[in-house]
């Protein structure tokens, strides 16, 4: 018997952080999350799986078309049609969305109440049963498996749950509950959603958060799929399955034996070379230049250039979008002692160092000098977040002045040659 | 850190140039413009902080041969000769060479960097000038002032750099930088959202048109209901309304078929039929007589005729009929059996010519036959050369060819292998030799060897030890060359001399001794002294003597180990002597010329082997060879006596076998020819007489057989009375046969005609019989009245189908007949018409809302199906995000460089807060005597938008100058005037002044070096150039007295400058050097 566990769709999210640049291959990232949805479906028809799980978030919360309902409705008639059911509990996303409230769904779906857990099997001779309770509002912080009735004897019983476990990064904690509480509940396997990152908590019970089927920025890394579970007699066997179109990555270049921009240029080719072909599909890349490197300042001064040449470079792929290029390089002389900032340094830079150490200290200080700035009121609201211009994030605030110490330090020593 | 001393060895345009900066004072160092003032500055820093790896000052000396020598003073004290070179390793070295740790050096420049000392420590008149530029443009801001004259770096300019070029991402009036085109009402961000909103499919609206698809489906169904049924009443009256007619024709033809069948019985379909048929028939039986009638009158005529042809022709004789079949019969066989006769006959007689021709024929081939064989030689028997031949060996003489080549290669290989072993000399005949056998020799060689390995052994550690022996003697000798210490021989030696001089002197002391001779007393003194001191040193001396010793015992051991070695050496030599002669005695038995050496005794060996070997392969080829060539002979012989006897040619004496049988050969092939030719002969003539024999008979066969036939014709011809040739005779058959035909076919003819005649009457009475039965069917008296029923018939019927007609009609409405009669009886027609006009009307109403409805369902429906998943709004919320990142992007580049400039505003204001006292405090003295007092006071003023601002007091007395034009260099008093003397701002400060001031600014912030310790040598490159004379000597008073603080060197191509000097400083204090 063989079963497909998915989670976190989020159907039509887009891509995040990618700025379109010219050559960008825009139209091999368009709609991602769709063709990894179509691969899903695909995927459930070609190993003929007796059932597909769905653990919530299938849409955005704040997503609004109905268009994308009636994309999901389309994959779902196409499993019906090849007599796969298909069982769903709404996550967070799911109970906040307007459109999934509105969607019908095909005879061969069961979505799982929210008023209370219910179980299903698709028929009588089936050698499943699917338990299951979905979210009726956005922040459900009670424990819902509690409720979750006990295992019938002599099935596989699979819980269908979105949650956050005890907390993880990143995630919001949902329908917070426990491996031990899961696990007393005699089940065979917990289909959990939520969390994005693959993650197989327990192997008894099976207990598996699948991941996100398509990676959506840069902190959403890695291959993105679902978990085809098979069940045989005494034992089940989990496998995951790639399911995104576009991988998202990050390339660490390691600058240390660079002696200017070019030669990085070199080593960020090869690991970019490295990167796609280990991908073995499209790539939206962000490549982070480390190291104490000799090229630094250089590559402080001239950020731009960095960037343009690594975006030719990246065209040598015609399915690579390098969605940022940071570098997060140090001066070779410089001592990496934090306390003995900038020692190695002439005073000027010493200076600049320790006034930036100031400033970083007092976290209000520096986020009001950023909110001083005249651009920063002109700023729309989605810009102003996670990931991105995250005033509200003290370790962003510092990463930023860091960069802008380099940046000066740099400019300083330019200036000073 | 000061230079003591500077020497560019190699380094630019300088080789060996060395320079004393010991001295304390100021050094001012002279050089032409291009005498590589700017090249001393730049060693002094690369002496300090490394060559740049691309210099550019390796023009005239080798990259790799670049190198400066110094000798540096730290602030303790402390002196460090270095050397800098132009290596990537161990670019530091000390005078000799050896490797110096950068971190040596770096102690002594306590924690200056290399931008540090470049741009703080050394000046040139372009920086001097630019800082005094860099006031004016700070408008005197403190802070700016301050940080500025830190260094030659202008950071302050560095700061509008990055401001430019955030600007240039964003400004809040802009409109074409990036994040300007980017955020606001208009901007891209706000555009693509506005396109992704249009393109959102909200759930609501997608319910709605899915409700009013719904909605339009229902209500066409209503409409679609409410018109069937009005449809349906519409039909049933129009139903009624022809139902009116057809009622109406159906009873007319009802009333038609009632007349109709009034007037009489109507005939069925089928007595119609029949009737037809029966006049058809009857009319074709009447004519059927008539023909038969006209063609028997015609074969009655033809029937005359032959009988007339028949008596002309004439009957055959014999019994029988004369006409008939039976005749027919006669007449045919009897045409037969003339037929047989006459070609039998013919064939007969061809045949007998034919047989008659071939007895000649073979009579005179028999002849020829006879007269050939008489013509063949008498035979002779080849079989008796044939055995001869057959008795030769196949392939004998090739045989003979290639032993005869093999032998004589055989001996050629001998040869040379005999030239090859000469050296062994070795008799022609081997038998003699006798060699010792291959154990014995082997033992013996190895013998041989191996006391030659230990000749060679005991030679070679005779020889070490030799040498050994050499070596420890040299080393003995040269430690008595040197003043060796007394050995216990010497002391023994001396002590045996002291005691026979005592022995020789106490007889003297003895009392009434004889005198000793004058000399001995002091002898014996000094063999005393040389006693106790042999026995001194021999105390002090103990390790030299142990070492002495040891040598010694060395030596002597030594001698020892070489005289044993040459004791082996001599018997190994005797035992390999003795080898030598049982190496003699081995070979003396054989019969070889010399003994071979040892060396040579296995070669000698496998020479022997080598010619045994060949001369066994030369001998057996000669004796193959022999036996071959007389077996040979005795075939040769042979065959000439066969071949003779054979009849063959008188063959040559010398002929060789292979020749003799060839001759032979062909020989015998002749006589097997004539034997086979012979035979033939014999054969043929066997043949000829047979084959002649058969002709006879043949040819007398034939002529009985023509004999029997004619005999047959006589009688045939008789029988029937007939005569002629068998062609008359068969002429006169065939006439007759042909009259028996024809009468024959006239009589069948008639026969058949009259059979006809019977049937066609039988046919007749058949049809009357029929024609009856019709008209009593049809109650029928007449034919007449038959036709009439006949015509009743055929009416009722069309009736009928009419009416049927009509009733198939009224049935189809879907109402029996009956009630259709009761619905139009029911109905006026003219009412009914009104009132179906008036449900057309209102089923066209309602087909009409019915068609719109449809076409809404189906737009609605469109819509519906329109929506189909499509991603049209995900692809823009995409755009919309990669809108978003470009503002990331951008936006985070602006923070950043906006973040780059406040740390730089923060840098500067702590640094005016930290050192504006004492800075301010120190450039006040430096700038009152630049300035020769002209100025008195550095004063922090407040500027007019609030911020400090730096102004200088002037001097009481001190005359204002006008105001200042660009390039003046007199000063204005501005802004403010205090009891003190004006405040001057740098705006109101002439450039000369400004620069004055700068510098001041520049030297008091050297002080706090001092102060840490951290002072370094100070690089004036020409700073003075734009000073006049007055304000150069103040200058130069100012370095003199900062030269106790800091090494300060002076670098200048104005010769006139050391004039300035020495007029103002104490010559301890001024030292100039020359360069270029």
């Amino acid at each position: 018997m063989k079963l497909l566990h998915a989670a976190d769709l989020h159907i039509d999210s887009p891509m995040r952080g990618l700025e379109r640049y010219p050559d960008a291959p825009a139209e091999l990232l368009r709609g991602a999350t769709r063709r990894a949805t179509e691969n899903l479906v695909a995927l459930a028809r070609a190993e003929r799986v007796e059932g597909v799980l769905l653990a919530g978030d299938v849409f955005d919360g704040d997503w609004r078309d109905f268009e994308t309902a009636l994309f999901f409705r389309r994959q779902l008639v196409a499993l019906e049609e090849a007599g796969i059911p298909v069982y769903l509990v709404s996550g967070n996303h799911d109970a906040a969305s307007q459109i999934s409230r509105t969607l019908s769904y095909p005879d061969n779906v069961t979505v799982f109440d929210t008023a209370r857990p219910q179980t299903a099997r698709p028929r009588a001779d089936a050698g499943f049963v699917v338990h299951g309770q979905g979210y009726a509002r956005r922040d459900v912080t009670e424990n819902l498996a509690v409720g979750y009735p006990a295992a019938i004897p002599g099935l596989f019983n699979i819980g269908l749950l979105h949650t956050a476990l005890t907390g993880r990064d990143g995630h919001d904690r949902y329908a917070p509950c426990t491996e031990q509480e899961l696990a007393a509940l005699g089940y065979d396997y917990w289909a959990l959603g939520h969390v994005h990152t693959r993650e197989e908590v327990s192997a008894e019970p099976h207990i598996v958060f699948p991941g996100n089927i398509q990676g959506r920025h840069a902190r959403e890394d890695g291959p993105k799929g679902c978990t085809l579970i098979t069940v045989r007699p005494g034992r089940t066997e989990l496998e995951h399955r790639d399911l995104d179109v576009v991988r998202w990555a990050r390339i660490e270049v390691d600058a240390s034996g660079a002696a200017d921009l070019d030669e990085v240029c070199g080593l960020a080719q090869d690991a970019l070379d490295r990167a796609r072909a280990a991908a073995g599909k499209p790539l939206a890349a962000r490549i982070v230049v480390v190291g104490r490197s000799e090229a630094h300042a250089e590559l402080w001064r001239e950020r731009e250039r960095l960037g343009a040449e690594l975006r030719a470079l990246a065209q040598d792929h015609d399915d690579v979008w390098l969605e940022k290029v940071r570098a997060a390089t140090s001066a070779p002389q410089l001592s990496t002692d934090p306390a003995d900032e900038g020692a190695g340094a002439g005073e000027l830079v010493r200076g600049i160092l320790r006034t930036a150490r100031e400033l970083r200290a007092d976290e209000d200080q520096l986020r009001r000098a950023i909110e001083k700035s005249d651009l920063w009121s002109r700023l729309p609201a989605e810009v102003r977040g996670r990931d991105r211009l995250d005033i509200a994030d003290a370790a962003w605030c510092g990463q930023l002045l860091d960069e802008a110490a380099d940046l000066l330090t740099a400019v300083l020593e330019e200036n000073a040659a | 850190m000061r230079i003591r001393s500077l020497n560019l060895v190699r380094y630019g345009r300088f080789t060996d140039c060395a320079l004393e900066f010991d001295a304390p004072g100021v050094h001012i160092v002279v050089g032409p413009n291009e005498a590589g003032k700017s090249t001393l500055r730049s060693a002094v820093g690369e002496l300090l902080y490394g060559i740049h790896p691309q210099t550019k000052l390796d023009f005239l000396h080798a990259m790799q041969d670049l190198r400066i020598d110094a000798r540096l003073q730290g602030a303790d004290g402390g002196v460090l000769d270095v050397v800098r070179l132009k290596k990537n390793k161990d670019p530091l070295r000390t005078p000799d060479d050896r490797p110096l740790p950068q971190g040596t050096l770096d102690r002594l420049l306590a924690g200056v960097d290399k931008d540090d000392f470049r741009t703080v420590f050394a000046l040139d008149h372009e920086e001097l000038r630019d800082g005094g530029r860099a006031l004016l443009e700070g408008k005197g801001d403190l802070g700016e002032a301050l940080f500025e004259s830190r260094s030659s770096a202008r950071l302050t300019r560095i700061q509008e750099q990055l401001r430019e070029q955030y600007k240039q991402l964003y400004t809040s009036r802009g409109k074409n930088q990036p994040l300007n085109l980017l955020l606001g009402v208009n901007g891209r961000v706000a555009q693509t959202k506005r396109e992704r909103e249009s393109a959102l499919l909200d759930p609501r609206e997608y319910q709605r048109i899915k409700d009013a698809a719904e909605q339009a489906r229902v209500d066409l169904d209503e409409l679609t209901a409410a018109w069937r049924d009005d449809q349906s009443e519409l039909n049933r009256m129009n139903r009624i309304r022809q139902a009116y007619a057809t009622v109406g024709e159906r009873a007319r033809l009802t009333n038609d078929r009632n007349a109709l069948l009034a007037r009489g019985m109507a005939a069925a379909a089928h007595v119609q039929e029949a009737y037809g048929e029966l006049d058809r028939e009857r009319r074709s039986l009447t004519e059927s007589e008539s023909n038969a009638r006209g063609e028997l009158d015609k074969i009655d005529v033809q029937l005359a005729e032959v009988q007339l042809r028949a008596e002309a022709a004439g009957v055959l004789a014999g019994d029988g009929a004369s006409s008939g079949p039976e005749y027919a019969a006669r007449l045919e066989d009897l045409l037969v059996r003339v037929d047989e006769l006459r070609d039998t006959g013919r064939e007969a007689d061809v045949r007998w010519d034919e047989a008659k021709k071939a007895v000649l024929k073979r009579e005179q081939e028999l002849a020829r036959q006879e007269g050939a064989f008489a013509q063949l030689p008498e035979p002779v028997d080849p079989t008796p050369l044939r055995a001869g031949l057959k008795a030769v060996p196949e392939g004998l003489s090739g045989r003979i060819e290639v032993l005869y080549r093999q032998t004589e290669a055989a001996e050629l290989k001998l040869e040379k292998s005999r030239k090859r072993h000469a050296r062994f000399a070795l008799p022609e005949e081997l038998g003699d030799v006798a060699e010792p056998g291959e154990r014995e020799l082997a033992a013996q060689l190895k013998r041989i060897g191996e006391a030659e390995t230990r000749l060679a052994e005991a030679a070679r550690r005779h020889e070490e030890e030799s040498a050994r022996e050499r070596e420890q003697r040299r080393a003995l000798e040269s430690f008595l060359a040197a003043d060796p210490p007394p050995s216990e021989e010497d002391l023994e030696r001396i002590r045996a001399q002291r005691q026979q001089l005592w022995t020789r002197l106490r007889p003297s002391l003895a009392e009434g001794g004889p005198a000793a001779s004058p000399e001995l007393a002091p002898a014996y003194e000094a063999a005393v002294t040389a006693a106790d001191e042999t026995g001194d040193r021999m105390r002090r001396e103990i390790q030299r003597i142990a070492e002495r010793r040891r040598l010694e015992l060395a030596v002597r051991e030594s001698a020892d180990r070489v005289a044993e070695l040459a004791e082996t050496l001599a018997g190994a030599r005797d035992a390999r002597e003795q080898l030598d002669g049982a190496w003699q005695r081995l070979w003396e038995a054989g019969a070889l010329a010399a003994t071979p050496t040892p060396d040579a005794a296995e070669d000698l060996m496998r020479a022997l082997a080598e010619l045994r070997e060949l001369s066994e392969i030369c001998a057996q080829h000669r004796f193959d060879l022999a036996a071959d060539e007389a077996a040979a002979h005795m075939h040769t012989t042979r065959l000439q006596v066969l071949l003779t006897e054979a009849g063959g040619p008188a063959a040559a004496e010398d002929l060789r076998l292979p020749e003799l049988r060839e001759l032979a050969d062909e020989r015998q092939a002749q006589l097997t020819e004539a034997a086979r030719t012979r035979t033939d002969a014999t054969t043929k003539i066997n043949e000829a007489r047979v084959t002649l024999a058969e002709a006879e008979r043949e040819e007398h066969d034939v002529a009985q057989f023509v004999e029997g036939i004619r005999r047959t014709w006589a009688e045939l011809t008789a029988a029937h009375g007939l005569e002629g040739t068998p062609d008359a005779v068969k002429t006169s058959l065939e006439r007759m046969r042909k009259v028996e035909e024809d009468r024959s076919r006239l009589h069948t003819q008639r026969e058949e005609l009259h059979a006809a005649q019977r049937k066609t009457q039988e046919q007749q009475e058949r049809t009357q019989a029929e024609f009856a039965r019709l008209l009593a069917e049809c109650e029928a008296v007449s034919e007449d009245d038959l036709r009439e029923a006949i015509a009743r018939g055929t009416q009722l019927r069309r009736i009928d189908d009419q009416l049927d007609l009509l009733l198939a009609t009224l049935s189809g409405q879907g109402l029996s007949v009956e009630q259709l009669e009761r619905e139009v009886a029911e109905h006026d027609l003219d009412e009914l018409v009104t009132r179906i006009v008036e449900w057309e009307q209102r089923v066209g109403e309602l087909d009409e809302a019915r068609t719109a409805k449809n076409t809404e369902k189906a737009q609605r429906e469109l819509e519906l199906r329109r929506m189909d998943g499509a991603a049209t709004a995900a692809e823009k919320a995409e755009a919309v995000e990669q809108e978003l990142a470009a503002v990331v992007t951008h936006g985070q580049e602006y923070l950043r460089l906006y973040l780059a400039e406040r740390l730089l505003l923060e840098n500067i204001e702590a640094y005016r807060q930290q050192h504006q006292g004492p800075v301010l405090s120190r450039a006040q003295q430096v700038f009152a005597t630049l300035t020769s007092g002209r100025f008195v006071q550095l004063v922090d003023d407040t500027g007019p938008d609030g911020k400090a601002v730096l102004r200088a007091r002037r001097a009481l007395g001190s005359a204002p100058a006008p105001a200042p034009a660009s390039g003046s260099d007199s000063d204005s008093d501005s802004d403010s005037i205090s009891a003190d003397g004006p405040l001057v701002g740098v705006e109101g400060m002439s450039e000369g002044t400004r620069d004055q001031l700068y510098l001041a600014l520049r030297l008091a912030t050297l002080e706090r070096y001092a102060d840490e310790g951290r002072a370094m040598p100070l690089l004036l490159d020409d700073v003075l150039m734009t000073f006049d004379d007055a304000r150069s000597a103040a200058a130069l008073r100012v370095f003199d007295e900062l030269a106790d603080r800091f090494q300060v060197i002076l670098l200048t191509h104005h010769a006139h400058l050391t004039e300035v000097a020495a007029a103002i400083l104490p010559a301890q204090r001024l030292h100039v050097h020359r360069v270029g």
